[in-house]
């Protein structure tokens, strides 16, 4: 089980499947088992709850894609 | 012939005026609007300030929906309080919805959220970090002020937690009657506001006629 973190700031927003939109000072946590299965969530910087992003059963052929599709998921939300 | 075509054509536009009269059915608006003056002397005394931080966030801060007696909670005050019609007490079963934001009419109350006007993690970062938990269950229930209103769950999504420079009602007839809201809200409630935020709230009640 791998998990990787980054923070960054979403002016416009990040759809959830719990609250809809959130936005701001934002953190995206993705976590990778050993079979390829992907899980992403999302909270505020330092609050005590977090949200699921839209999508499920995202699978890696190999483990180790993990790091490169956790990096182009935060960039991505970041400009949006 | 020509009487019968005559007749056709009478009963078509009866027919699209009672079909057009049906859409606009404008839901009366939640309690203490303000008037257009009184929200923009509102809106003038709020203090402009950048947020607060998340920290310590979680929903569960603003306890909703709470009983409201009879059976009924907040929620379903609101959609009995904002339909047009409606059969059911508590759970209400049907009835009819106009959303505001949208111009949309709902039959399902499934399908219809209990939006909070200033969002509850938007009033945590303008100020309501610092307030009791009975504070913030007061807030979030708050069937006194303009701060509860019954919308589409999908624009109630789409909306989140963003404030008035980054989200407005898609539809710009219900931009007037949104920015009263939420400057009402806001003043009732003693929160802060971004600089960006009045910019956009004062173009949207320069919009309202009274």
């Amino acid at each position: 089980m791998e998990k990787k973190t980054s923070i960054f700031t979403a002016t416009h927003g990040v759809m959830t499947v719990e609250v809809g939109v959130i936005s701001g000072e934002l953190e995206l946590l993705t976590t990778c088992d050993d079979e390829g299965i992907l899980t992403l969530a999302v909270t505020y910087v330092g609050a005590e709850e977090w949200y699921t992003l839209p999508g499920q059963d995202y699978r890696l052929h190999d483990p180790r894609d993990h790091e490169v599709v956790h990096r182009m998921l935060a960039t991505v939300l970041e400009r949006s | 012939m020509l009487k019968k075509s005559m007749f056709v054509v009478l009963a078509l536009l009866l027919w699209f005026a009672v079909f057009q009269f049906d859409l606009p059915m404008a839901m009366a608006t939640p309690p203490g609007t303000p008037s257009k003056s009184t929200a923009q002397s509102q809106l003038n005394s709020l203090t402009v300030k950048s947020e607060g931080s998340m920290t310590g966030y979680s929903r569960e801060q603003f306890t909703h929906w709470i009983s409201q007696g009879g059976g009924c909670d907040t929620r379903q005050k609101v959609l009995q309080r904002d339909a047009d019609y409606f059969s059911g007490t508590c759970p209400v079963t049907s009835g009819k919805w106009y959303s505001y934001y949208d111009g949309v009419s709902v039959y399902l109350p499934s399908e219809m959220d209990i939006d909070h006007v200033v969002p509850l993690a938007e009033a945590w970062r303008s100020g309501a970090s610092n307030w009791t938990a009975e504070k913030r269950k007061d807030f979030a229930n708050d069937l006194d002020g303009p701060q509860l209103i019954a919308v589409t769950a999908s624009t109630n999504r789409s909306k989140g937690d963003q404030d008035p420079s980054t989200w407005q009602p898609p539809r710009s007839g219900a931009h007037c009657g949104y920015a009263k809201w939420w400057i009402n809200t806001k003043h009732r409630w003693n929160l802060n506001l971004q600089s960006s935020e009045k910019t956009e709230l004062q173009s949207m009640l320069n919009s309202c006629s009274n």
